[in-house]
Order: structure tokens, then sequence, then C-alpha cells
């Protein structure tokens, strides 16, 4: 009597040779360690603080001591505003332009600006802006000229700025609709970090087509087919095989980045869902494309949707009902969450459940149509 | 002897294209079966049909005396294919693919170097599949097909398109396997390896079974016996056929051989190829 092999031993079999084989293939050997360094890169070039505050040049310098004594006095309307100031308009100019990008607005006041104010002449000011700074904002330095003019000229008489004026000023109390940030600002590095882990996910995915598509290719899904070896075993492998590599992928990322500083059992549980719904994509572009380039093709047609909730992070603002009914939606907030604000279970639960339902469906629609594919060849 | 493979009335078609028209044969233990026909004839579909891949539209097939079906491990187990096509990873050695498929049928202290001795492949066993020839894909393809010591092989065209060595190779192969007791059903177009390999040989023409029957009944059946006579004389060469089943045919050759002009006397039998052509109707060109 022969032994027949277990389903698991066969799995395992077929999981091996598919790394073995992944391992062989050139262009992914050479692909996937540059792309995995390529985002470490990117992560740490880019800022891990936010600054809060505004910088704003003021020449002559011996007025920016006016509105410092102004913004100390109201700490509470000025909060995030520095003044610096400047011993020549030219100076004041030059930073605006060709700074660093610390100094995006200055105003040049000329030398008897209160004294013209005082005397009512109304002398003219140059604001300088740099060209980064949106129409909206030059706007608003409009006003914020008049209110500093007479901020300055209370000051100057020794008086309190909002009590000098002609008006009772109201009392405005500003109220945070969602989340108040102020002061713990997520980070440019961590806002993208998300983005970079779907991104690896989903290159992975792309590796798994190909072993798919070249399993169909060169019909060698048949001759496993002809062995102990059932349909079932051989999705199970593939399904394997595309979420150790997707995983491996992200852990590696998530490790060389500090990902696994926040709960790490919460971006585990995130990277398990990712490369699962990674794997379905990989089963799916396999199916779909007969060559290298069709695999590619359907690849970056599933890829594209999934991304996009990804890169919506980067905007400010709720996403659209579209970019939440993506697959990838959920798990894109719930790593958002948990890798950028450092939020937890109960924040990431329903945003878990929801990927899981997508993985299953996904998973489903994947062996389904591979299946069909492999027993028709 | 209960046959190794029992196949009745088997039908498949492609859409609107019958492939397989309600054909019946079986295999017998250590017996080589030469399916001939050529491209085109439902000799493929039918291997596919009894290993599992298809599903006929009717008909029944018994493997080893179990019903077959792609969820029976148990018969997949102890049979064997080598495909037409060479579906090998080629990103892979040799020894690596042999090596993968043993452990898929569980094969416990599988020596892949021993295999790969018999089909002139030890000094390449390292190397990756891509690199091989077409001979040694299908020489691997073979090594393959007989790792688990099947009871069942099913070749497809295994030397179409090889060089005369590789080809001798592998039917030297085929008939170890018969004679280990397999059941060998061979697919080809070549007349001539079926005729050399075949117990029995099966003409399938346009998805029909004409006939299934020894080379040598065939021969007898359909055949004509003649023998050709090389004559010379000076610089004039001519040749004759004598027709045995000709009443005279004894008196001519003896006369024949008495005449000083006789340069050779060969016996020429039909081929199967001839006995196709008279049966179905049609060539086995490809």
């Amino acid at each position: 009597m022969r032994s027949v092999s277990s389903r698991l031993a066969i799995t395992v079999a077929i999981v091996l040779k598919d790394l073995r084989e992944f391992s062989r293939d050139r262009l992914w050997m050479i692909l996937t360690p540059i792309s995995l360094i390529f985002m470490i890169v990117i992560f740490l070039i880019l800022p891990d603080t936010v600054s809060e505050t505004i910088t704003l040049g003021v020449y002559p310098s011996y007025l920016a001591e006016s509105f410092s004594t102004l913004i100390d006095r109201e700490e509470g309307e000025f909060q995030g505003l520095e003044i610096i100031g400047f011993a020549d308009e030219d100076q004041l100019a030059d930073a605006v332009l060709w700074g660093s990008g610390e100094i995006l607005i200055g105003i040049a006041l000329p030398a008897d600006f209160t004294e013209s104010l005082l005397s009512g002449s109304g002398d003219s000011v140059s604001v300088y802006v740099s060209e980064s700074v949106p129409q909206e904002m030059r706007r608003a330095l409009s006003s914020g000229v008049r209110e500093i003019a007479y901020a300055v000229q209370a000051v100057y008489a020794g008086r309190n700025p909002l009590s000098t004026l002609p008006v009772a000023l109201p009392h405005l109390q500003a109220r945070i609709l969602g989340e108040d940030m102020a002061g713990r600002q997520v980070p440019l590095r961590d806002r993208i970090r998300p983005i970079l882990v779907i991104l690896i996910l989903l290159i992975e995915a792309l590796a798994l087509a190909g072993l798919v598509s070249v399993e169909i290719e060169h019909r060698t899904a048949t001759a496993l087919l002809i062995t102990p070896a059932r349909t079932g075993d051989f999705l199970t492998a593939k399904c394997v095989t595309g979420t150790i590599l997707a995983m491996t992928q992200s852990f590696l990322f998530l490790l060389a980045t500090g990902g696994f500083l926040f709960d790490w059992l919460i971006v585990s549980v995130l990277i398990l869902l990712g490369a699962g719904m990674s794997s379905a994509v990989g089963m799916l572009s396999g199916t779909s494309g007969r060559d290298f380039i069709g695999t590619l093709f359907y690849g970056t047609i599933f890829i594209i949707p999934l991304m996009i909730p990804a890169l919506s992070i980067m905007f400010p603002g709720r996403p659209s009902v579209i970019i939440r009914l993506l697959p990838s939606y959920g798990l894109t907030e719930a790593m958002s969450g948990v890798l950028g604000e450092g939020k937890g279970w109960c924040f990431a639960a329903p945003h878990i459940m929801t990927t899981i339902l997508w993985d299953i469906f996904l998973l489903g629609s994947a062996f389904f149509l591979l299946r069909r594919r492999v027993e028709s060849l | 002897m209960n046959p190794s493979l029992l196949a009745t009335n088997l039908s498949y078609s492609y859409g609107n294209l019958e492939a397989v028209r309600g054909i019946s044969f079986h295999l017998n233990p250590g017996e080589i079966l030469g399916f001939l026909g050529p491209n085109g004839a439902g000799k493929s579909t039918t291997i596919k049909m009894i290993t599992g891949l298809l599903t006929p539209d009717t008909g029944s097939i018994h493997l080893l005396g179990m019903e077959m079906s792609l969820d029976n491990p148990e018969v997949q187990a102890r049979i064997g294919v080598c495909f037409e096509e060479k579906n090998l990873y080629l990103n892979m050695t040799g020894r690596e693919n042999l090596k993968f498929f043993s452990r898929l049928f569980g094969l416990k202290n599988f020596d892949a170097d021993d295999l790969l001795k018999k089909v002139d492949l030890a000094n390449r066993a390292d190397d990756r599949v891509s690199k091989y020839s077409k001979g040694m894909r299908q020489r691997l393809m073979m090594a393959r097909a007989i790792i688990n010591r099947p009871d069942v092989l099913f070749l497809d065209e295994p030397t179409n398109g090889l060089d005369p060595v590789s080809s001798r190779t592998l039917r030297n192969m085929i008939r170890e396997q018969a004679e280990r007791g397999a059941a060998v059903l061979l697919t080809t177009h070549d007349m001539w390896e079926a005729d050399e390999l075949s117990d029995r040989v099966a003409f399938l023409n346009e998805g029909k079974l004409y006939v299934v029957d020894t080379p040598d009944n065939l021969k007898m059946k359909y055949g004509k016996r003649s023998v050709k006579v090389r004559l010379g004389s000076d610089s004039h060469v001519r040749e004759e056929t004598i027709e045995l089943a000709a009443a005279d045919a004894g008196d001519r050759i003896k006369e024949l051989i008495n005449s000083d002009n006789v340069m050779t006397i060969h016996t020429e039998e039909a081929t199967l190829e001839d006995i196709f052509i008279e049966i179905t109707g049609r060539g086995l060109d490809v």
C-alpha cells in the first residue's frame, strides 16, 4: 500500500516550491529589495515633527519687539505666531524669496509707521508673500496688517490693543469639530507610513500574480493536478505564498521604520489582513493575465483603486463615499489611526471587521476564478 | 485478468466540436496500447478524460478497479502522465523538479539521482530546466511520469520531434515500464514507433475508434503480403513485386531464383500506416 501525502504536506511542498521559484526570478529579486529600501529611505527623509508656528518677518526690527510684546500679552489669540525682526527691507524680501521656507510672509513698515498711524496720514505697507502662499492667505494677510496697525498703535500708546477698538470686540470661541489635533499634529513621516505599507503589500501582489500566471501559461498546474495534489491544495498554497511574501516585506518595512513601537498586535493583525488582500489581488491578476504584460496590466487595474484610500490620507477632510466603499479603505483607516496617531483596538476594531469581510469576498472570488481557470486548462 | 484501465463509451465535445465519440477499450497490466491517429483525432482528449483532467460527456472510466475522478488521490497516486507539452518548472533544476513531485506523491527516501541517471541527465541534474534542450526536457518529463512507479502510465506523443538517441532512450524506458507490469497507453502518430512498441494498437480518427488489435493481426487481416525481387542484367536493373496470395506466386519465385539475374529478394508486409489509411480512409500525416 502506497502512502498518500497529506493535504498539509502537499500544500507545504507547493509553497516551498513557489518561494524557490520566486527566489530564482531575477526581476523580483532585484525589484523587491530595491523597492523596500526605497520606501524606507522615503520614510526616513520626511520630517518627523510638525511645526505649528507661523514665522512672520517684520521690518523695521524695532517694531518686531512691539509685535512680540503684543503676542506675549495676548497669548491666547496669537498662539503659534513667531516674529523675527529685520534691519533691512531687502534682507526681509530675500528671506521670504530665498530662505529655507521658514519665513513665508514678511511685513515691511515705513520707518515712521507709528507716527503716520497716529497722525492719520496712512502710509503704505509692503507685504512680502512667498509664491507658495495661497491666494486666500494673501487676503487674510491684508486684514492682518490692518489688525497689526491697530495693535501697534495701541501698544505704542501704552494701552491694551483690544480695549482701544472703536467697537466692543465679540468674544470668539473656537469650537473644533472632530478631534482637536493642535499640539499633537501627525508628522508627515507618520502620515505616509500607512501609504507605504499598502504600496508594499500591493507590489507583492504582482509578484504572486507572476507566479500564478506562469503556472497557467506553462501548464505546470495541470502537471500538479494529475498527482495526489488537488485544486484546493494548489489554491491554498498560492494564497499562503502570497501572504508570506506580502507579510515579510511589510514586516521588514515596519521593523525598519519603528512601526512595531505602536500596538504590535494590532499592527500584526492589520498586516495579516493586508497580506490576505494582496494575495487575493495577486491571484485575480494572475488568473486574468495570459503573460507577464497581461498580468502587469490587470494587476495595475486592481492596485490603483486600492491605493486611492491610502493616498486620500494625505489630504485633509473626510474621504468621499466612493472612497469609503473601496476594499482597502478600512485597512488604510485602521493603519493610519494605529500607526499615525497611536490609536488602539476600539478605533481599529470596526475597520478590522470591514477588512475581514472584504478579504473573505476577494479571496473567495480569487479562489473561484482561479479554480475555474486551472481546471479548464 | 482484471484490466488496469476500462473505458466505456467515452464522449467529449468542445462546444459543437465532437472530439471523442463513444469510444470503448481496455488496457491490461504489462501491456502497451498504442493510440494511433493524426493530430486532432482525439488522442489527447482521451488521455485528459482518463487522467481526470476532463470530465466525459458520456461514459465511464475505471482505473485499477476504481472510478476515475480528479478528486481521487488514491488513483492519482498510482498513475503517471507524460504530457506532450513540456510543463516543467523552468526556474528549477532537474533534480528539484523531481524532488518536488516526489513530495506530492509522498515518496520517502526518493533518489532523484538514480532516476536522472536512467534518463541520461545525471550530469545536468543541477542545471535549471530553462537551459535544457528539447530532448532533455522530454526525458525529464518521462522521469517525472515514472517517479511513483505507476501502475498505469499515460504517454502523450513522448518522442515527438526528438533526436534518434533521445527517442531510443525513451522507447527503452517505456519497454522497461511494461516489463515491470505497468499498463502503458501510448499516443502517437508515428506508426513505426507504435508498431515497434505496442502489444496492441488502436486506430483513432475524428474522435472515433475504428479498431483495436495487435499489429500482427491487423497486418494479417488487412495487409497484402508480397515479395519484392530486384533483377539485374548488364546495365539494366528492374524490380518485380509478387503478391503471395496469387495462385502462381510460388512458381514465379522459383523461376526468378533459378535465373541468374536476382540481385536481392525482400519480403514486403503492409505497414500500420497502410492499414490505417485502408481502415479510416485518412493518412497519419500531421
